[in-house]
């Protein structure tokens, strides 16, 4: 068993541990008004989550997954720059250009701003 | 006889394992209480600090120069009463916080705190890095979805988008180190910066990944999470007691863990320049890595003190429109400059 | 802005400086021009002086009209960036972050110097004499209390927290039964000690009064007078100090 693989284990005994705990330690008296969501004071009101929300959150994500995705590509790139050489780095170079087309397509399209979802004439 | 004999080797191997197992919990005991503890004086620094940037003198009562406040926090939030929403997802409810909590501290596994002094001297440190930050935002994401509240839910939307943009950017950044290192082992990124530190000729890089590990950390200025003026604490609004502490460790966890890991990518790791080091009479090394991560840690606390928050459009566009931008541009002319000079390394 | 379609065929390019057009012979052009192009449908009024003016031409013939301070003597414009930083100034001010720069100095500065706290329970800041705090019931010097129970302060008392009852005592002077002042109800405004014309009730500096329980913060005539006789050289030399001002 190597260290690396005992803090895997170490770290997950070390959370439920203290969360044991505290479920030993505290006092645990619910009552209706503490285990309701929490209102800016009036009562809550049901149904205001987990309903849609701006698309925008999910363009964000689906750009990040295009575009770590294509930076990670790069690392076996970085690392074997030496091996490589001038050709290899052309080749990056190609797909570096690729990714600035696709990049500026994005931008251009709007897919960041976040006014354009709420007042599609403006601009 | 034979039997006996095999009797006492297996007793030998078992007794072997136990003493290795024994071994390997020290040596992890070595690293996760000192990081623990450092955790708990980074929340005490940050309180100091943010007193005296503003003229205030902060906590002071609970031990020599409050220096016990931590402590008597966290025994206060483990003896306090874990509420659990009634319309929440119990499981997920417990889980957003532990895995938050887990994966802020196994990156710590890989730091070399000096020469040799590291748990494990993982090839692929740095992979293994980028893939903890990334799998953070899993807690955040699952503490929104699962305490079913508005307040939650909408501050982990917003610390989901700005965590996983500025990735690109923190991943970017590393990528140029990587360019000039051609290693993604964290011993080898510090031999290389033995002749130069890397701050010096990639200080505009430097200050990209910087801004990609303020709002990694979800520090301010992209505080956006917490902002608590509007969402009251972001996606731990429902989480109290040891839940709420796990997300308190796992965030200053990361803020000393990315300090460190700052140190040892910028400004040369556990290594000095070779005219102020004297290994003679004593091992300096672990005590320079932890002096470089305070600067770091000290830039943390000296923004939150200065900088208003972002809105969520500016830090979107901010990231999108015009540091990636220039990051890629860095990507392509750092390999550049190594690739016509022939300077790249092996 | 549209081209006129006749500037084509006559070769003049609509960039070709004004003064060279107005110079040429224009007769013919504008006998050519009003042949050819039909009027420009325009919903304001635009300054006919010259029928050949360009759409360029017109629109700097109203911004002189409308603003004469972008002008020079001669007529050229002014260009209102000029005494502005430039461009490269801007960029570089983008770029090498220095409003956050000065901005960090500033909040670093600040780190080291001394803090501004009064550390609360052991050191005090001056209070002025007109402080309101806990209220007191004062007594002259013979000790009897001032009181008159005229009432006043009960009718001006704005959160209505002082209750007062009085019969008149065996010498036939009217005096309090009961001086009741709900700590609860009360704001502080003071109005109860400017209205008592004998300076019977009045605030003292006292502001640590907290109690732990409600009941201990409704006073009655007891705690009030205790609270005047206790403080009274204070009192005194407060409304000795303010008294200039009354």
């Amino acid at each position: 068993m190597n260290n690396l693989l005992m803090l895997f284990f170490f770290v997950p005994f070390l959370a439920f541990a203290l969360l044991g705990l505290n479920v030993l330690l505290a006092t645990h008296k619910p009552d209706e008004s503490k285990v309701s969501a929490y209102e800016c004071g009036f009562s809550v009101i049901y149904g205001q989550t987990r309903s849609t929300f701006q698309i925008h959150f999910y363009t964000v994500a689906i750009l990040f997954l295009i575009f770590d995705l294509e930076i990670l590509l790069l690392f076996p790139l970085a690392v074997t720059l030496y091996q490589v050489s001038t050709f290899g780095f052309s080749i990056g170079i190609v797909f570096f250009i690729v990714l600035t087309i696709g990049f500026v397509l994005e931008i251009g399209s709007g897919a960041i701003s976040l006014t354009n979802f709420d007042q599609p004439n403006q601009k | 006889m034979i039997k006996k004999h095999t009797q006492i080797k297996m007793n030998n191997n078992l007794t072997i394992t136990i003493i290795n197992i024994l071994l390997n919990l020290i040596d992890v005991l070595c690293i996760v209480l000192p990081v623990l503890l450092s955790v708990a004086f980074m929340t005490i620094i940050e309180r100091k600090q943010l007193a005296a940037h503003q003229r205030r003198v902060g906590p002071n009562i609970v031990g020599y120069y409050g220096l016990l406040q931590p402590f008597a926090d966290a025994l206060k939030l483990i003896l306090k009463e874990t509420i659990i929403p009634s319309q929440s997802n119990k499981v997920l409810f417990f889980l957003a916080p532990i895995s938050t909590l887990i994966f802020s501290l196994l990156g710590w596994g890989i730091i070399p705190f000096g020469q040799g002094l590291a748990l494990s001297d993982f090839s692929l440190g740095i992979l293994y890095t980028l893939a903890l930050s990334s799998l953070g935002v899993y807690g955040v994401l699952l503490a929104g979805w699962s305490a079913n509240s508005k307040y939650a839910f909408l501050g982990s939307l917003r610390s989901t988008a700005a965590m996983i943009s500025y990735e690109l950017i923190l991943s970017s950044a590393i990528l140029i180190i990587i360019l000039l290192t051609g290693s993604l082992n964290y011993n080898t990124i510090i031999e290389i910066q033995q002749s130069v530190w890397f701050i010096i000729p990639l200080l505009p890089v430097f200050i990209f990944y910087f801004i990609a590990i303020l709002a990694e950390t979800s520090r301010t200025p992209f505080d956006l999470q917490e902002a608590e003026s509007e969402l009251v604490a972001g996606f731990f609004t429902e989480h109290s007691s040891v839940p709420f502490v796990y997300f308190f460790l796992g965030e200053y966890s990361s803020i000393v863990l990315f300090s460190c890991i700052t140190a040892i990518l910028f400004l040369g790791g556990y290594n000095l320049p070779e005219v102020f080091v004297n290994n003679s009479i004593i091992n300096l090394q672990s005590i320079i890595l932890g002096l470089k991560t305070c600067i770091f840690c000290f830039f943390f606390v000296w923004f939150r003190a200065t900088l208003p928050r972002l809105r969520y459009d500016q830090l979107i566009e901010l990231c999108w429109l015009n540091l990636l931008p220039v990051c890629v541009a860095f990507i392509i002319l750092i390999p550049s400059i190594l690739v016509s000079f022939d300077l790249v390394p092996f | 802005m549209r081209v006129p379609r006749t500037w084509l065929p006559t070769g003049v390019a609509p960039r070709i400086p004004l003064n060279l057009v107005a110079s040429s012979p224009r007769a013919a052009l504008v006998a050519r021009r009003l042949l050819s192009s039909t009027a420009p449908a325009r919903a304001e009024p635009i300054h006919h002086h010259d029928p050949l003016m360009s759409d360029l031409e017109a629109k700097v013939h109203r911004k002189k009209h409308e603003h004469p301070h972008l002008f020079d003597a001669k007529g050229n414009e002014i260009d209102p960036y000029k005494g502005g930083p430039s461009a490269i100034d801007k960029a570089v001010h983008l770029f090498f972050f220095t409003e956050i720069i000065r901005g960090m100095w500033v909040v670093l500065e600040q780190f080291f110097r001394e803090p501004y706290t009064i550390m609360y329970p052991f050191e005090k800041g001056p209070l002025s004499p007109r402080f309101r705090g806990e209220h007191a019931l004062r007594r002259y010097p013979s000790g009897e209390e001032r009181c008159i129970a005229c009432k006043l302060c009960e009718a001006i008392c704005p959160a209505q927290a002082i209750t007062i009852e009085s019969e008149a005592r065996m010498d036939g002077s009217r005096r309090t039964t009961k001086y009741d002042i709900d700590m609860t109800k009360c704001i502080y405004c003071g109005f109860c000690q400017e209205a008592c014309p004998v300076d019977a009730i009045v605030e003292t500096q006292n502001q640590e009064f907290a109690t732990e329980t409600r009941e201990e913060l409704l006073y009655n005539k007891e705690k009030l007078l205790a609270n005047g006789d206790r403080a009274e050289a204070e009192i005194a030399a407060n409304l000795y100090a303010d008294h200039v001002y009354r």
